[in-house]
C-alpha cells in the first residue's frame, strides 16, 4: 500500500486524509508541538511531530519534512496549499529524494513564482495578458516606450513582488521619472531585486479564474471557472462557481483556451489560472498561475461532482488520467465563505482560543471543511481560518438562500468569527445583484 | 482492535487461500495483504497509541529529541556498545546518542548534569521532534 504524507495542517490536512482514505492509501501526518492535539493528527493512519509552533522551524522547515518522510517511509508528499506548496526548491529536493511531489515539477513550478516569466510563458501558450512591456524593463526609456503604445494610466510592478511593495500608479509622463526610481528602490529594499516590469493599469475588474488539471503529457482539462472578486486585502473572502456574470459563450472561450494552453506546458496535476475579467470589455487579462490546490476547489467540486484531490493523486502516482473534457458537466451554483477566527469589528484582528459551543447548519447540499470540534484550541500560530462552508443550489439566488439560513443556525463561539460579517453580505443588495467588482468592500465602505 | 483478532483474521486469510483481506468497524479498518507462503503485510488505519512517557516529573529531567529520524544507542554499528547506560554519571555536553536522518549523523547531547534514569528508546527506533529520548537524576548537592 502506497503512503502519502501530508506537508500541511489544518481542513486540508484532514480533507486530504479523508481522500487519501477513500483512495486506500495510507496517510502520514506532521505536526507542530502547537498542533498535538489537530484533528488531522488523530485522523491519519500515522502522525509524526516535527518541530516547535514557529512555521519556519516546522511546516516550513523542507529538511524536517523530508526527514519525517524518510523515517516513514512515504513514497509521496501532498503538499496542499500555503506552506511549502509553490516553493520549488522542495519540489526539487523532493524530486532529488526520490520521493513524488504531487504537483508540477519544479521547473515549471519556478517559472510561474517568477511573474515577468510566468506572464511570457503563458502569453506564448495563448493565454491573454495585461498590456504591458514584455518581461523585464531596463531604463526610462523604455518604460516611456511602453507607455506610449498602451497609454497611461501605467502602473510599474517589481519582479519579484507582492503585497503592493515597489509597486506604482503612474498617470502621465511627467511623474513618469520620480516613479520609477522610486518603485525601482522600494523593490530593492524589500525583495533585493530591482527589477520590474510595466502593465496597463485596469482601475476595475473581477476575479475570475479557471481550474484546471493536465495529465503531464500535453493534455489539460477544466473543471469551469470560479468568481472569487469579493475579497478584502487580496484576501479571498467568498467564492462562487460559476461566474454567473459570464455569458455562455465567453465561458467556453476562456475556459478552453486555458486548459489548451496549460496542456502545451506539459502541466501536471491541478492548476489555477487567475484573471482580471473587465465586464465593459468582456476581456481576460492574465494575473497569475497558482501551481497547487486552493482553498476553494471545493466550490469546483460541488458544481462538477469530481474529487481534485483524488485527481492530483492519480496523477502523481500512478500516472493515471481517464477524464476526458466531455465527461465534465457543470450542475447548478456553490458559494464558499470562508469562516476566519477573526473580529471584523476590531479590523479583522485575529481571536484564537477555545471553541466551546459549535454548531453547524447543515442540510441538503451544504458541505463544511473544517479540522475545528468542540473543545478545539485555535493556536495562534497559523492562519485564522477555521471553516469553509459551502452551498450548493441549483441557481446562483438559491444558492444564496441557503447560504443565509446556513450561516444563520451556525454557531461558533466564544471566539469571535466573520460568521455574522458573511450573512451580512449574503444580504448586500450589491452582492444580491453581482455588481460587484475586488474592490467592492473597500468602495462600498463596508471596510475601512 | 486487540492483537488477538488480527491474529485470527491472518490465520483466517491463510486458510481461505485470501490474497487480500479488508476488514473495518466504526473507526478502524484492518487491511492483511498475504504474499505467497507465510509473509504477511498487516496495516491498522485509527486508533494510535501516542508515547505518554513524557518525564518531567519526579524531579527528572528529560533530554528530547530535536529532529525527526532514526535514534541510536550504539558508539557504533558494529558494536553493542551504548553511549549511555541506566546508573552512568554523565555531564551537559557529554553525547548520549545519535539521530540520523537523510543521511547525515547528529550528536544527541545532554543538556543537564546528572545520572541516567533511563534509557526511553531503543536502537535504531523512529524519534519525532520533541520525543523523550533519556531521563537523567539531577545531581544532589
Amino acid at each position: 500500500m502506497k503512503k502519502v504524507l501530508i506537508a500541511n495542517r489544518g481542513e486540508i490536512a484532514v480533507r486530504i486524509v479523508r481522500t487519501l482514505r477513500e483512495m486506500g492509501l495510507g496517510s502520514v501526518a506532521v505536526y507542530s508541538t502547537a498542533d498535538r492535539d489537530s484533528l488531522h493528527v488523530t485522523i491519519a493512519d500515522e502522525a509524526i511531530c516535527i518541530g516547535p509552533p514557529k512555521s519556519t522551524d516546522s511546516y516550513l522547515d523542507i529538511e524536517r519534512m523530508l526527514q519525517a518522510a524518510e523515517v516513514s517511509g512515504a513514497d509521496a508528499i501532498h503538499p496542499g496549499y500555503g506552506f511549502l506548496s509553490e516553493t520549488p526548491e522542495f519540489a526539487r529536493r523532493c524530486e532529488e529524494a526520490g520521493i513524488i511531489f504531487v504537483g508540477p515539477d519544479s521547473a515549471i513550478m519556478k517559472k510561474m513564482g517568477d511573474k515577468a516569466e510566468a506572464r511570457r510563458t503563458v502569453k506564448a501558450a495563448g493565454i491573454p495578458v495585461i498590456p504591458g512591456s514584455e518581461g523585464v524593463v531596463e531604463s526610462i526609456d523604455e518604460v516611456k516606450e511602453v507607455a506610449a503604445d498602451i497609454g497611461f494610466p501605467i502602473v510599474i510592478k517589481a519582479v519579484s513582488g507582492g503585497g503592493g511593495k515597489g509597486m506604482r500608479f503612474v498617470h502621465d509622463e511627467q511623474s513618469l521619472g520620480k516613479q520609477y526610481k522610486d518603485a525601482r528602490k522600494e523593490a530593492k529594499n524589500a525583495f533585493g531585486d530591482d527589477r520590474i516590469y510595466v502593465e496597463k493599469y485596469i482601475p476595475k475588474a473581477r476575479h475570475i479564474e479557471v481550474q484546471i488539471v493536465g495529465d503531464s503529457k500535453g493534455d489539460a482539462v477544466h473543471l469551469f471557472e470560479r468568481d472569487c472578486s469579493i475579497q478584502r486585502n487580496n484576501q479571498k473572502l467568498i467564492e462562487e462557481a460559476p461566474a454567473a456574470v459570464l455569458a455562455d459563450a465567453t465561458r467556453a472561450d476562456i475556459t478552453e483556451r486555458t486548459a489548451a494552453a496549460i496542456g502545451r506546458l506539459e502541466y501536471a496535476g491541478a492548476g489555477t489560472v487567475e484573471y482580471l475579467y473587465v465586464e465593459e470589455e468582456d476581456a481576460f487579462y492574465f494575473m497569475e498561475m497558482n501551481t497547487r490546490v486552493q482553498v476553494e476547489h471545493t466550490i469546483s467540486e460541488m458544481i462538477t461532482g469530481i474529487d481534485i484531490i483524488r485527481l492530483q493523486l492519480e496523477v502523481a502516482l500512478f500516472g493515471q488520467f481517464d477524464i476526458r473534457q466531455e465527461d465534465i458537466e457543470m450542475k447548478g451554483f456553490a458559494i464558499e465563505c470562508r469562516i476566519n477566527a477573526e473580529n471584523p469589528a476590531k479590523n479583522f484582528m485575529p481571536s484564537p482560543g477555545s471553541i466551546d459551543r459549535l454548531h453547524f447548519g447543515l442540510g441538503n447540499g451544504v458541505r463544511v471543511d473544517t479540522h475545528v470540534f468542540r473543545g478545539y484550541q485555535i493556536p495562534p500560530d497559523y492562519d485564522s481560518m477555521i471553516a469553509k462552508i459551502i452551498a450548493h443550489a441549483p441557481d446562483r439566488e438559491k444558492a444564496i438562500r441557503k447560504m443565509r439560513h446556513v450561516l444563520g443556525e451556525t454557531v461558533i463561539s466564544p471566539i469571535d468569527t466573520t460568521l455574522d460579517f458573511q450573512h451580512y453580505l449574503m444580504n448586500h443588495p450589491k452582492y444580491m445583484d453581482n455588481t460587484v467588482d475586488i474592490k467592492f468592500l473597500e468602495n462600498n465602505e463596508i471596510i475601512e | 482492535m486487540d492483537v488477538e483478532k488480527i491474529r485470527e483474521l491472518i490465520k483466517l486469510a491463510k486458510e481461505e487461500d485470501l490474497k487480500v483481506l479488508r476488514v473495518g468497524d466504526m473507526d478502524t479498518e484492518v487491511h492483511i495483504e498475504t504474499k505467497g507462503s507465510g509473509d504477511t503485510v498487516v496495516t491498522e488505519h485509527g486508533g494510535k497509541d501516542k508515547s505518554s512517557a513524557d518525564g518531567g516529573h519526579n524531579g527528572l529531567h528529560t533530554v528530547k529529541a530535536a529532529q525527526v529520524g532514526t535514534f541510536y544507542t550504539h558508539k557504533e554499528e558494529n558494536s553493542t556498545e551504548n553511549f549511555v547506560e541506566a546508573g552512568d554519571k554523565v555531564a551537559s555536553g557529554d553525547q548520549i546518542g545519535m539521530i540520523e536522518a537523510m543521511k547525515v549523523f547528529n550528536d544527541v547531547l545532554a543538556d543537564a548534569d546528572g545520572v541516567v534514569e533511563e534509557v526511553l528508546v531503543g536502537n535504531g527506533e523512529t524519534v519525532e521532534y520533541d520525543q523523550p529520548l533519556v531521563t537523567l537524576r539531577p545531581k544532589e548537592d
